[in-house]
């Protein structure tokens, strides 16, 4: 037991109609990414989205270890997320977890429509993904950091993935869930969405919760108008870093 | 997913390699010979290899004078997924990008140029993929009776037979330069009834220079020290920069490593793998050297570059005579 136990909100909408942390609906929360974060990666990335803080490193391509993993007519693509033990209110086992795998596969199978792996036969492209506070949403704002990481290591790729979850409670449909949102059971789904924005392309979509056909589309409408303002802040930050690089210089 | 890309013309051996990789050079000197031997043939490999290319290279001759001005232009930075433009008769998909169903787009973070009629990223970072040809600085990490096996800093470990480092012609040895040849090593130890289908010549640690012989998707890369500048290196420094910038270090026509060794007493090769040897004849040349490299490539996207690096170097051998 935690010192201190974590009791679950009463409400989760305030008297104002905001929520807890005072968004409206179809707010995202506060987000910051720095790029070039890790000095030893080809490409690193940190997103703060909200409370969470996630950390991408790239590498490669690069030889792959072990051998029989390799592909001898494309490239692959290794994903590891990992959460700290600090990361959550309870301290975490730093054992890899099932939810922990899971996170690393749909991670990985969000990106690689992205890349041309097939370029790089015999070869992985690895990512860490670690992360350091975790305050919901951890899997979008992961598939976020990955990408820009991706892109900060200078690999082809057709466009970069955002991360972005939509989810209901009590009926109401909200845009990137906090913790405590995510945890609330009433009349709750959830919805993390990872999509290409170019080309409005979707590369995950898992849902948790029962929604109906209407409200799915309203929720999936929601997810792309918020991915695009992600987007955006993505380009910015890839290209605040060159500017400021070469500029600076 | 993959038929919205199919008119795209294989972006990786797009125009941006010819026009940036300088053209044949007239050396001044035997001495500078043997280094610029080493920047000379990037360009001319691919040529060989592509020949169908030869008609676009004429008229990229023709439009040089636009391209001087646009050199000047500031260019933009561009991310994966942006569109360029649409893609029409006068506009085309060059290096770095792609046609989408929603334009031309760019496959990396980079400087948006246009060459022509083609639209070309150049990325600020990137990997090196071998090509046939290249000239590489690799270093022996492995070896057993039958090959070496050398880090090329590129996704592949490539290897190197005894057959293919035997035998060099002979008349490119050059004993000032540590007797450079891995032919050389090779022949001495079957002159001495050694085997010559050995693996003794050279060891785990040993550099070389080395040209990538075969490489395609199926296999790993197969190298060879004999020729010209190939073989064993000794002494100097190993600087690495990043390789999209090569180019630049290597300059128009081969014009910035020219100005490089006219000014000091270093010899300097530059592989095609992001590896760059200096070595010269008093160490105070070699650190500036090492510094005009780091400023190249921190610089390489800024206009009149030539010029800055010669006078920085002009300061620092001033300031080293004071």
């Amino acid at each position: 037991m935690p010192l201190v136990p974590e009791m679950p909100p009463e409400k989760i909408f305030r008297e104002d109609g905001l929520r807890l942390d005072g968004r409206t609906p179809t707010q995202l929360r506060d987000l910051r990414i720095e790029i070039g974060v890790l000095k030893n990666a080809d490409g690193s990335a940190m997103v703060c989205h909200g409370k969470n803080r996630i950390i991408a490193g790239a590498y490669g391509p690069r030889e792959v270890h072990p051998r029989h993993l390799a592909e001898s007519d494309t490239g692959i693509l290794q994903v590891q997320y990992r959460m700290s033990t600090f990361s959550v209110p309870e301290r975490k086992t730093p054992a890899p977890g099932r939810r922990e795998k899971e996170i690393s596969m749909v991670v990985q199978r969000a990106l690689e429509p992205v890349l041309f792996l097939e370029q790089y036969p015999n070869s992985t492209i690895d990512i860490f993904i670690q992360v350091m506070t975790a305050d919901g949403g951890t899997r979008c704002a992961s598939i976020t950091a990955a990408a820009l990481a991706l892109a900060d290591m200078g690999i082809p790729m057709r466009d970069l993935v955002t991360g972005v979850a939509v989810g209901k409670i009590n009926g109401q449909i909200i845009l990137d869930l906090a913790d405590k949102e995510d945890k609330w059971e009433e009349g709750a789904a959830d919805m993390p969405v990872a999509v290409m924005m170019n080309e409005k392309k979707i590369t995950l979509l898992q849902l948790d919760g029962q929604v109906s056909v209407d409200e799915m589309e309203e929720m999936l409408n929601l997810a792309l108008e918020g991915g695009k303002q992600i987007y955006e802040m993505q380009k910015e930050a890839l290209r605040q870093k060159y500017n400021s690089e070469l500029v600076g210089r | 997913m993959a038929e919205f890309y199919e008119d795209d013309d294989n972006p990786s051996e797009e125009p941006l390699d010819e026009n940036l990789e300088p053209e044949e050079t007239e050396v001044t000197t035997p001495e500078m010979e043997d280094v610029l031997a080493g920047e000379e043939s990037p360009s001319a490999a691919p040529e060989e290899t592509f020949d169908t290319e030869e008609s676009r290279e004429e008229i990229e001759e023709e439009e040089e004078g636009q391209e001087e001005m646009e050199e000047t232009m500031p260019r933009e930075i561009v991310v994966p997924g942006q569109v360029l433009g649409q893609k029409s008769k006068d506009l085309l998909s060059g290096y770095g990008t792609v046609t989408a169903p929603s334009g031309i787009i760019s496959l990396y973070v980079g400087f948006l140029q246009q060459r022509g009629k083609y639209l070309n990223v150049i990325p600020f970072k990137g990997r090196y993929i071998p090509h046939v040809g290249d000239k590489v600085i690799g270093k022996i990490f492995d070896k057993n009776v039958v090959l070496w096996k050398i880090d090329i800093n590129s996704p592949y470990i490539s290897i190197l037979r005894p057959s293919d480092a035997g035998d060099s012609d002979r008349g490119n040895r050059r004993p000032e330069r540590g007797g450079r040849g891995g032919g050389q090593e090779v022949r001495r130890r079957f002159d001495r009834g050694g085997k010559k289908e050995d693996t003794s010549a050279m060891n785990v640690g040993d550099i070389i220079i080395a040209k990538v012989l075969r490489f395609d998707r199926t296999t790993e890369p197969a190298l060879t020290t004999v020729g010209p500048d190939l073989g064993l290196i000794r002494g100097g420094f190993l600087i690495d920069i990043t390789v999209p910038k090569i180019p630049r270090l290597i300059g128009k026509s081969g014009s910035m490593i020219k100005l490089l060794n006219s000014l000091t007493t270093c010899k300097i090769f530059v592989a095609q793998n992001g590896v760059v040897w200096v070595k010269g004849r008093k160490p105070e040349d070699e650190r500036i050297i090492i510094k005009a490299i780091r400023k190249i490539e921190s610089e390489a996207h800024t206009v009149g570059l030539t010029d800055r690096v010669k006078e920085f170097i002009d300061n620092e051998l001033k300031n080293l005579n004071n």
